[in-house]
């Protein structure tokens, strides 16, 4: 069943540039989504004309989408959006192309984050962040010493340990399954395994997480090309098509305002998403989820009824979250170990793995995906399958 | 645009025309919470009219006890040290105000084992570290 008013839409390019962390060879913005693009472009088999939608999120850190079709030698387009957002824009650029073709206002639309994530504005500085300026609670919250995203997410997470009982060892598990995956995946900037030792003896951040519980700041883009249905036939890869899914936006913005910290924005759509698509969560074989901390898995995935309140340690211990467990979690190594690029991603990888093209960490048989962007309050998710109806 | 974190000063909290009265009155040592005198709500942060009924709002003294909901001792040093040298303690703070109101803020003058949800905490008002700005801070009450 399509949202209503709203049909599926095709994937039928995928592009990004190499994720890295490198002051020397340190690329802008602009420079890396004109990249990405072209090279969705290329894989989706389109000469550069053929677009006529372009659309972005960001936080005052990527290059916009006028400026970026002009840098791929886009000199006209019908239809073009930029999103200020944080990682549930993952979702809404999406969600707004999807609206675009759907009306026919374009007919392929490229959609893109890109962001000098480690050599740029960096999401753990605060001077940064104070750039990025988001939101009224931001100067009350940098007063009090509490700006930057590691020191939010440790106040959910040390709630849902009082609460719910998670300890550390649990959101380390998370970690250390989601850096096996990013073991295999030659794009991933962390590839290196650790176990829960050396989990437990990494750098403190902001109590309960450590390092390795934050996500990888990383310089990088990746773009998609969506089109409709009827045109996606005749490209050089099979069509992974985008159902849509729902999404939620809260207390205007503000993190601090959320009443139950130890529940996430699933707390309001997963229910209505499971029964859009009339499919619970045992028909997923990939799950892209949202990844900024380790808590957001956790916290997320209980929200969409992978497991019980307070089983998400237990899930990824016994090899539930990985190849031959009920989902593979973040085969590409997420926002954890691939890199930030702010949920992004996580929908190249939904689509690389249905397309059946994701080599040695390709997941057999895949046909179902679901891709989940941002965290807490804010927050959607997604529906990839290979087929055009759900 | 990126500052040392260790030299900048406490210009980093950027007050704004309708927040400047709430840094006015805790910089005169007073606690207090943007209020709509048609409605009756507290609201924070303020937005300059009432969230609820978009009345005509005023800062007020409030009761400055409250509960914590969530706290994290803060290792890596996110901010300037002169607004808060790390090894911190920050709270979200549920204050004991009509409706309810969440406020953000250091945890001083407490050991680490007392700072968990669930304990009362008393706002008070402290100078930060780097001088200057004062600011709303909590200390868990005695009695826990």
């Amino acid at each position: 069943m399509p949202m209503s008013g709203m049909s599926s839409v095709a994937c039928v390019g995928i592009g990004r540039v190499p994720f890295t962390r490198d002051r020397l060879n340190a690329r802008s913005p602009l420079s890396m989504a004109a990249a990405a693009t072209r090279a969705a472009a290329a894989d989706a088999g389109l000469s550069i004309d053929k677009i006529d939608g372009i659309a972005c999120y960001g936080m005052n850190d990527t290059a916009a989408a006028g400026l970026v079709a002009q840098a791929i030698g886009l000199n006209h387009l019908d239809w073009h959006l930029d999103v200020y957002a944080g990682g549930f824009g993952s979702f809404t650029s999406l969600a707004a192309a999807q609206m675009a073709l759907n009306a026919g206002v374009c007919t392929y639309a490229v959609v893109y984050r890109s962001l000098a994530g480690y050599t740029g504005s960096r999401y753990a500085s605060a001077s940064a962040m104070q750039v990025m300026r988001t939101h009224p609670d931001q100067e009350f919250d940098a007063a009090a010493g509490y700006a930057i995203p590691p020191q939010w997410f440790a106040m959910w997470a040390k709630r849902h340990q009082f609460e719910v009982g998670t300890t550390e060892e649990d959101l380390g598990a998370v970690a250390i399954n989601t850096r096996v995956h990013a073991s295999r995946n030659e794009h991933a900037v962390m590839r290196h395994n650790f176990d829960i030792d050396e989990y437990l003896a990494s750098r403190m951040i902001s109590e309960p997480l450590k390092v390795l519980d934050c996500s990888l700041e990383v310089d990088g883009a990746v773009a998609l090309i969506l089109t409709t249905p009827e045109r996606a036939a005749d490209g050089p890869h099979r069509p992974v098509y985008l159902h849509g899914g729902e999404y939620t936006f809260n207390n205007g913005g503000s993190w601090n305002s959320w009443p139950d910290f130890t529940r996430m924005y699933p707390a309001l759509i997963a229910e209505k998403f499971w029964n859009r698509f009339g499919i619970r969560p045992g028909d997923i074989d990939v799950a892209c989820m949202y990844d900024c901390f380790t808590i957001t898995v956790l916290a997320t995935m209980e929200g969409f009824g992978f497991f019980d309140r307070g089983e998400g340690g237990d899930f990824f211990r016994e090899g539930r979250a990985t190849y031959g467990g009920d989902v593979v979690v973040n085969p590409h190594g997420g926002l954890l170990s691939e890199g930030y690029i702010h949920g992004f991603n996580h929908q190249f990888e939904a689509v690389q793995q249905l397309r059946g093209e994701a080599g040695d960490r390709q997941v057999h048989d895949s046909s179902t995906a679901l891709v989940t962007s941002g965290a807490g309050p804010f927050g959607g998710a997604v529906l990839y399958t290979t087929e055009v109806s759900p | 645009m990126t500052t040392d974190p260790t030299t900048a000063g406490t210009d980093f909290v950027k007050p704004q025309v309708h927040t400047q009265p709430f840094w006015d009155s805790v910089q005169a040592g007073e606690f207090v919470l943007e209020h709509c005198g048609q409605c009756g709500r507290y609201s924070h942060p303020p937005v300059g009219a009432c969230r609820n009924c978009a009345g005509p709002v005023e800062f007020v003294p409030v009761d400055v006890h409250g509960v914590i909901y969530s706290a994290s001792k803060m290792h890596y040093q996110a901010v300037p040290e002169a607004v808060r040298k790390a090894p911190y303690w920050v709270a979200i703070v549920d204050l004991n105000v009509q409706g309810g109101v969440r406020i953000v803020v250091p945890v001083v003058e407490t050991a680490d084992e007392l700072i968990v949800p669930g304990v009362k905490v008393r706002i008070e008002i402290r100078e930060l570290p780097g001088g200057g700005r004062r600011i709303p801070v909590a200390v868990v009450e005695a009695s826990g």
